[in-house]
């Protein structure tokens, strides 16, 4: 983790000095950027949206805190996602296990302003849906699931990130993708 | 026909198989329907899993959820900075400093101790009692300012035996009288 936020201070810090006003802006538009990626990237991993935020915030503030000023966003952004990841990882690992909310037990169900309430109801509907189907995953096989074929991380990367080697990655890629499957038919049928 | 089983499809859909099996599977596909809607229903459902990845959960209002974090987040970093410019600043550039200075003085130090006019063992004992000493006119028994001499200046090859209990012995070949000659001095 340190080694990833060492990167992300050098990732931040190759160019000119901006002025205060400058570096506050670009904060700012570092955070539009890329709040809603990481919230849905924790969020995934997670399974629920008030972990998800507590989470999204440590990231966003560990980032900036160290990064100083953000020049090179591109950069900055790819280590963002690295921390959101270890960050994620680590909660899971204190905790054990991701915790999915049923939409049933948010005490103050919220709709988005721009949906109607048909779309909202498809909407919950198909998160739900895919939320159970993740339920059925080991938390290691939904881990690795999530960060290939969602965040479309290489197998190498996941299975650095995971702290486990390429083979055992790929078995659970592999174990994930089947479960998956066999679900969504399931449903289907 | 050999079908491939159902981790090489899985693993045939995300493309993690190596470049041999990958094209096993991918010529495999061509002649087999059943094992090829196998690896399109894998495809599919990985398709819809990243679909979905992209909404938000249902239950959320984003535009207010977004507010709280953006405001939590300046807070926080607000927060940040308040601790760390009383504590982390100065602390880095300090430690480095002295981690660099301690050790080179530290080793000047003891170049300078090794090196420096420090008064001989033997001549530091003489000040405080009896000293024997070999040298190159024979053995020296000194005691405060007293000195006793046992010379043997003319003879060549003289060896020299110190024993840890205070005592010098020299052995040689006396030039005058062609004689071995041993002198053994004590120290009490």
């Amino acid at each position: 983790m340190v080694t990833v936020l060492e990167d992300l201070r050098i990732a931040m810090s190759e160019a000119a000095e901006p002025t205060i006003h400058e570096g506050a802006e670009r904060q700012n538009r570092f955070i539009a950027e890329n709040l809603r990626r990481v919230f849905l990237m924790i969020y995934r991993m997670v399974g629920n949206v008030a972990d998800a935020q507590d989470l999204t915030q440590e990231v966003f503030i560990k980032c900036l805190q160290r990064g100083g000023q953000l020049r090179d966003a591109e950069k900055a952004a790819h280590w963002l996602s690295r921390i959101a990841t270890n960050t994620a990882i680590d909660f899971l690992r204190r905790n054990r296990r991701a915790s999915f909310t049923e939409i049933d037990e948010v005490a103050e169900p919220l709709t988005s302003q721009f949906d109607s309430p048909e779309q909202s109801v498809l909407r919950s509907e198909r998160r739900a849906y895919i939320d159970d189907g993740l339920r059925l995953l080991t938390e290691r096989e939904r881990l690795a699931l999530l960060l290939r074929d969602v965040d479309g991380l290489p197998a190498e990367e996941v299975a650095r990130q995971l702290g486990c080697s390429k083979a055992t990655v790929r078995s659970h890629i592999a174990n994930a993708r089947i479960k998956f499957r066999r679900y969504v038919e399931r449903r289907r049928s | 026909m050999r079908h491939p089983n159902e981790t090489d499809l899985a693993l045939y859909a995300g493309r993690e198989l190596g470049w041999f099996e990958r094209r096993r599977v991918a010529r495999h596909l061509t002649e087999c329907a059943l094992c090829r809607r196998e690896a399109e229903a894998f495809g599919a459902a990985r398709a819809e899993l990243a679909a979905s990845a992209v909404e938000i959960p249902a239950e959320v209002n984003w535009g207010r959820l977004a507010a709280e974090m953006r405001a939590n987040i300046h807070v926080g970093l607000a927060a940040g900075e308040c601790v760390g410019s009383a504590e982390v600043e100065p602390w880095p550039f300090f430690r480095r400093a002295a981690a660099t200075v301690v050790p080179v003085a530290l080793l000047l130090l003891a170049g300078w101790w090794l090196q420096s006019d420090r008064p001989h063992p033997a001549e530091m004992a003489a000040e405080e009692g009896v000293v024997l000493r070999a040298t190159s006119e024979g053995i020296e028994l000194r005691e405060g300012g007293r000195l006793l001499s046992l010379q043997n200046h003319d003879s060549q090859d003289v060896t020299y035996t110190v024993s840890m209990q205070g005592a010098i012995r020299a052995r040689y070949v006396d030039s005058e009288t062609g004689q071995v000659t041993i002198n053994h001095v004590y120290a009490q």
